[in-house]
């Protein structure tokens, strides 16, 4: 069951920590240190996504809480689609302008591309935001990851000052079985 | 300081200062260039160095610079008590008090060429503190003096120095 989507509140991250998740395998070692992996699937799962919201309002705090009741309470996801969970994160057509290829000396190709130097060859890139993001697009070719997130644990909501706390949430990205 | 509501002269002050200082929370978040802060909490501490100040020929007077020392240094016992204080009992006796503060500056200049003192002010801080540190010094052929630290229990209770609200910011 996959649920209802929930839009997390529109709170700017003061840190954000990602996990891509694994492969669902089992890995097997002979004695010997040889390895076999066991693949059950090809897509990723489980990712993981910690955020922290450092010194915001009470308001927001009580925001990030009744989305956390709301998601968990009856199974629905969390969606980041066109919040500021992704904010700091530079589009990647913005590589494109000689400003920021002379900073970072790389280029967005978003066709399978070889290195000028070496002629080795390698995939389009890709927008980190996507990967953040796990569901909803943001406008490059690769797709939502097809995962969705929820509340790994409760916010944990600390008391700085008045009216002012710091909140840190962790995520789980799940591929939800049976109807979706 | 103040004592029961009314204002007493204890000690002659040699010099005094106060610091005002506010810590600020950092709300910088991801994408942003430039550190942004809001206000944090406010404490306000100061010091003074006192002299030992009493007049001979007025008994009437009942406080003095050992009112600063009061403050902060407590018996075990009343010193009329002969009681030997156990040794588990070193430990616990009277709690510290605050006091009432007051340092002054006298800006009346009629002497100084405005008879009138129109315009003038007398610019003070008042404030609830602790006593937080007091050391004494006494050397032949010098006044007993002390330095006093203070640290301000809360915002201060009255200051002409700033009338300043939120409104006006």
């Amino acid at each position: 069951m996959a649920g209802q989507r929930i839009n997390f509140p529109y709170i700017k991250p003061t840190a954000r920590e990602y996990s891509p998740g694994e492969f669902p395998q089992t890995l097997f070692q002979a004695q010997n240190g040889a390895s076999v992996a066991l693949k059950y699937g090809n897509h990723r799962v489980n990712a993981s996504l910690k955020l922290t919201f450092q010194n915001i309002s009470d308001i927001e705090a009580s925001r990030i809480l009744r989305c956390y009741e709301m998601v968990n309470g009856p199974w629905d996801y969390v969606s980041f689609e066109a919040t500021t969970m992704n904010i700091g994160f530079l589009n990647p057509d913005d590589y494109v302008e000689p400003a920021l290829q002379s900073v970072f000396h790389v280029k967005y190709h978003d066709t399978a591309w070889n290195e000028p130097n070496t002629g080795l060859s390698y995939p389009p890139d890709t927008d980190i935001r996507q990967y953040h993001k796990e569901g909803g697009r943001t406008g490059k070719p690769e797709g939502p990851s097809g995962l969705k997130y929820r509340f790994a644990s409760p916010p944990v909501v600390r008391s700085v000052n008045r009216n002012v706390c710091t909140v840190t949430c962790e995520f789980t990205a799940f591929l939800d079985g049976g109807l979706d | 300081m103040k004592f029961q509501g009314k204002w007493e002269y204890v000690a002659k002050v040699r010099n005094w200062s106060f610091s005002q200082s506010m810590s600020v929370l950092e709300t910088t978040a991801l994408g942003d260039t430039d550190r942004t802060i809001i206000d944090g909490v406010r404490s306000l501490t100061g010091s003074c160095s006192v002299l030992y100040y009493s007049d001979d020929d007025d008994l009437s007077r009942s406080y003095g610079l050992d009112d600063f020392l009061r403050r902060i240094m407590k018996p075990y016992k009343p010193l009329v008590s002969t009681e030997d204080p156990g040794g588990t009992d070193l430990g616990t006796t009277f709690r510290s008090g605050k006091c009432g503060l007051r340092f002054q500056v006298d800006r009346n200049r009629s002497a100084l060429g405005n008879p009138s003192g129109e315009g003038d002010e007398e610019r003070y801080l008042w404030m609830q503190a602790y006593i937080t540190n007091i050391t004494m010094t006494m050397s032949v052929g010098e006044v007993l003096s002390a330095d006093v630290t203070f640290e301000s229990d809360g915002a201060a209770v009255e200051n002409t120095y700033s009338n300043h609200t939120a409104a006006d910011d």
